[in-house]
């Protein structure tokens, strides 16, 4: 008891040897990293701490880099990437073209569709625009907005109009149809509409044309239609599900609803695997129960409708819980016959 | 001695546990976020000057992710071109300008760069004087472009913006009065853009003070308030304008003016270039990681006064319009409608330029110098036809003035060139330069002093162009009056021609100190031509002319 503080010094190096010891023996083995390149809708998903301790469990840690669904088979070095995950089954088409796949997932779907604002949405259905569904959920009628755009009324035109009377045209705010495949989505289903007439192609370069400078990747412009809200834009196409999760998450800008397109399509996000590794993650992704539920909490309509459906069914828009099945919905094109509009509205849109 | 082991024991093995802390990343500051990416080393970033004022947030993001991130100042114009030609990727790894929206209508910019991350937003509005602003009437109503278009040409107030060949906040006010003029509702297209310049001219009449970059002319905006000739408001960044507002040196406020028809806002995308390196690409990842966390964003809004990039953070009070109605205006579309709006701009639209070249064409010029100095001044008179050389030749209206001196200063050699059919004066001015001799000694502030004369009598005699003297010399002053003599010359002129910038070139062996004291003194700057070649500088200092 002559020199207590030995005592004292003993016990912390004790306690340091054995926390040196635990941080050492806490840190697993160290993980495969697989990278991805990802449409930007879904780097909130592929970034969420939950998604990636279920990849740790597995011993995998992904990495994704966001990108434009269509940028991934035009200027995304693909040899990088173990995996692709294209916002359409379309660009995956594409990927596959440009890299061999070993493999391809479907593991989640999300309808494209509008993000906007009530009072916009109230304006709309005075103009005949916006009407109910039988399943209770708002759509914007394309064929009315269509003939809106080509007759290219502005929103101060239109009477009544104290929520945004600004002098622009009435268009739908999207990203470039080159880079996104929500974009080429739209011009698909916008041409669908058009029917076989000459001047199609002329209304469908316009609908992205006028309304100026376009991003490259989906997520780019809703997280302006969160932080700017109208300031930015009346009418933001968006996927079904970063209306979900930006609700989920108490982001949504104040009035902020979801008009669904009607016609509009699935839009199935579909995984293309280079590498084995790459193949892993989309499996996980169909077959992992804590995946395939933290997808539907990200908003995504998975395989198993049941799992999404109950997330769903506790958002709502416009005053109803979104649909658990959305009727008008189209088949999407065959990759050749959307591939040879984009190719046509790249050379109009790019001199 | 047993006392001895155990300590040093004790602190090898504290010394071990700290090592093992200190690789752990930090703590984010807001509880609910993940820990920090890390990476390491440096990320080589070209950027815009106007980004400066993110070093603190950048020295937080070092220490949180372990990469420091190393700014390359760029003007906008000369970043595009670096980008599409190739040269940035040789030696950067990512590129951060306040927009991309220019570079991205290039027809060569695709596949150029790769992953993109919006940082930051901040609307192009205008700052008034605040007596300025409630004269006009338009610290309690919003005016529309059109309305702030007419109050200029009429001479109600006076304003600075920076070259929208060179900058970004003054192609973003461009872009916004032309579209708002136009009232289409939709992009603008070629064919519009010229039926336009009637009707944009006399918002461009109200143009006193001009520059290539917006940090400058907020600066300049600054000096000039306590001289003869002040300004009465600028358009800039928002976050430029509220800076000021805080920065504690203004005599007067500014009335933060957001035109009820709309702006056109900056957003700030970091953005990686294509072909970076694996290990950029990690510490690509976690600084854009680290400046979008919502910590890091409002620590962004608080200290710089950009609006926030991601949802969920309250808007400062400064940040207005309180009542919202922030219209975004819309951007060209096509690469022909947006480079036509800034030839156009030069051309037809600004208020002409006078600008006075002041050449030392003495002995010590002699060979790789003159040829040098040649070569840039063919290249402004449409021997450079890149991009950068055609947004920065003279221009439509534009008086070129060449003032050659050696012992003595020559003649001044006057050129004007008309608005259409331009090749003819640039042809003269070709020939004049051709004939460039050097022999002689160096009478700098002789030809100051003519070429500040002379900016006096023609702006008497014909008023309305902005004014500036370039000076370029190699050496010191060896014949003819000191600089002293200059500096009270230039205390007795009125406030007009004291209020000419005069930008001067380091070159050579040039007198840094004095080039420097000529350029504080006469509200101008300095512009180093030590190391790169002249033409670079030539097109960079045309920004502020």
């Amino acid at each position: 008891m002559r020199r207590p503080w030995i005592f004292v010094i003993a016990i912390v190096i004790l306690a340091a040897v054995g926390a040196g010891i635990g941080y050492h023996l806490a840190v697993p083995e160290r993980p495969t990293t697989i990278h991805g390149v990802v449409g930007s809708e879904k780097s909130s998903f592929f970034s969420d701490p939950r998604v990636q301790n279920v990849f740790a469990r597995h011993g995998l840690r992904v990495d994704v880099d966001p990108r434009g669904s269509g940028e991934m088979s035009t200027t995304v070095p693909l040899g990088r990437y173990d995996f692709a995950f294209p916002g359409s089954e379309q660009a995956a088409e594409r990927i596959r073209q440009v890299r061999p796949a070993v493999d391809s997932y479907a593991p989640f779907a999300s309808p494209l569709a509008v993000a906007t604002f009530t009072p916009i949405v109230d304006l709309l259905a005075t103009q005949g625009v916006v009407h109910r569904a039988a399943e209770g959920h708002q759509v914007l009628d394309l064929a009315k907005f269509l003939d809106l755009a080509r007759r290219d009324v502005r929103w101060d035109q239109l009477p009544g109009n104290v929520v945004y009377p600004a002098r622009r045209d009435i268009l739908l705010s999207t990203t470039h149809p080159s880079d996104s495949s929500s974009a080429a989505s739209y011009a698909w289903l916008a041409a669908r509409q058009l029917g076989d007439n000459g001047s199609v192609v002329d209304q469908v370069v316009r609908l992205f044309a006028d309304q100026g400078g376009l991003e490259r990747s989906t997520e780019d412009p809703f997280q302006k239609y969160l932080t700017q809200a109208l300031d930015f834009a009346p009418l933001v196409l968006a996927y079904e599900a970063q209306y979900v999760e930006a609700i989920r998450t108490g982001l949504l800008p104040r009035n902020g609803t979801l008009l669904y397109l009607s016609p509009t399509v699935r839009s199935v996000h579909t995984l293309v695997a280079f590498t084995g590794p790459g193949g892993e993650v989309g499996r996980l992704l169909n077959t992992d129960a804590g995946l395939v539920r933290l997808a539907a909490e990200h908003g995504f309509r998975t395989a198993d409708e049941s799992v999404s459906a109950a997330v769903l069914a506790g958002v709502s828009a416009g005053g109803a819980a979104l649909p658990g099945r959305i009727s008008d919905v189209v088949e999407p094109p065959a990759s050749a016959a959307i591939e040879s509009l984009l190719t046509t509205l790249d050379v109009r849109l790019r001199p | 001695m047993r006392r001895t082991a155990y300590l040093t024991l004790l602190v090898v093995l504290l010394t071990a546990v700290a090592g093992c802390t200190s690789q752990a990343p930090p703590e984010p500051s807001e509880g609910s976020e993940a820990p920090y990416k890390r990476g390491s080393g440096v990320l080589r970033v070209l950027a815009g000057s106007e980004l400066a004022d993110l070093g603190p947030i950048l020295a937080q993001a070092e220490d949180a992710t372990g990469v420091r991130v190393q700014l390359t100042e760029i003007g906008t114009l000369d970043g595009i071109e670096r980008v599409v030609s190739g040269a940035a990727a040789a030696d950067q790894d990512a590129i951060w300008f306040s927009s991309n929206r220019y570079l991205e209508l290039h027809p060569n910019a695709i596949g150029k760069i790769d992953v993109s991350t919006k940082v930051a937003n901040s609307p192009v509005v205008l700052g008034l004087r605040t007596s300025v602003a409630r004269q006009l009437g338009w610290d309690a109503h919003r005016p529309t472009w059109s309305e702030i278009a007419t109050a200029a040409g009429d001479g109600r107030f006076t304003y600075g913006m920076t070259n929208p060949a060179a900058s970004n906040s003054g192609y973003s006010a461009l872009v916004s009065v032309a579209a708002a003029l136009a009232g289409t509702g939709r992009a603008l297209g070629t064919a519009e853009i010229n039926a336009l310049t009637p009707r944009l001219r006399p918002f461009f009449a109200g143009q006193s003070l001009t520059a290539g970059s917006s940090g400058w002319l907020a600066e300049a905006y600054v000096k000039r308030q306590g001289g003869d000739a002040p300004v009465d408001g600028l358009i800039n960044y928002e976050s430029v304008l509220v800076s000021l507002n805080h920065g504690g040196k203004l005599a007067e406020p500014l009335t933060i003016v957001h035109p009820a028809d709309g702006v056109v806002t900056a957003d700030y995308p970091l953005t990686l270039l294509a072909g970076a390196s694996e290990q950029a690409r990690t510490n690509y990842a976690a600084i854009a990681d680290f400046l979008r966390r919502p910590s890091t964003q409002r620590r962004i809004m608080e200290t710089t006064f950009r609006r926030p990039a991601v949802p969920g953070i309250p808007l400062a009070d400064v940040l207005g319009p309180l009542e919202g109605g922030l219209v975004e205006l819309p951007f060209p579309s096509r690469y022909d409608a947006a480079t036509a709006l800034v030839t156009g701009f030069g051309d037809a639209l600004r208020r002409p330029a006078r600008t006075i070249y002041l050449l030392d064409v003495s002995g010590s010029m002699r060979g790789a110098r003159l040829d040098g100095l040649k070569s840039a001044l063919l290249g402004l008179s449409g021997a450079d036809t890149s991009l950068s050389g055609e947004l920065t030749r003279f221009n439509g209206r534009e008086q070129v003035i060449l003032l050659p001196f050696s012992t003595r200063p020559s003649a001044p050699r006057r050129f004007d060139v008309p608005e259409t059919n331009r090749e003819p004066a640039l042809d003269r001015i070709r020939g004049d330069v051709r004939q460039l001799t050097a022999e002689g000694d160096t009478a700098v502030y002789d030809a100051l002093v003519n070429g500040l004369d002379l900016a006096r009598q023609l702006d008497a005699t014909e008023p309305g162009r902005i004014t500036s003297v370039v000076l370029l010399t190699d050496g010191e002053r060896t014949v003819g009056r000191s600089f002293a003599d200059f500096r009270s010359y230039h205390g007795k002129l009125p406030a007009r021609a004291k209020a000419v910038p005069v930008f001067a070139l380091l070159f050579g062996e040039g007198n840094v100190g004095e080039m420097d004291e000529i350029a504080a003194l006469t509200g101008g700057r300095t512009f180093d031509a030590r190391t790169g070649p002249l033409a670079a500088v030539f097109k960079e200092i045309r920004g502020y002319q």
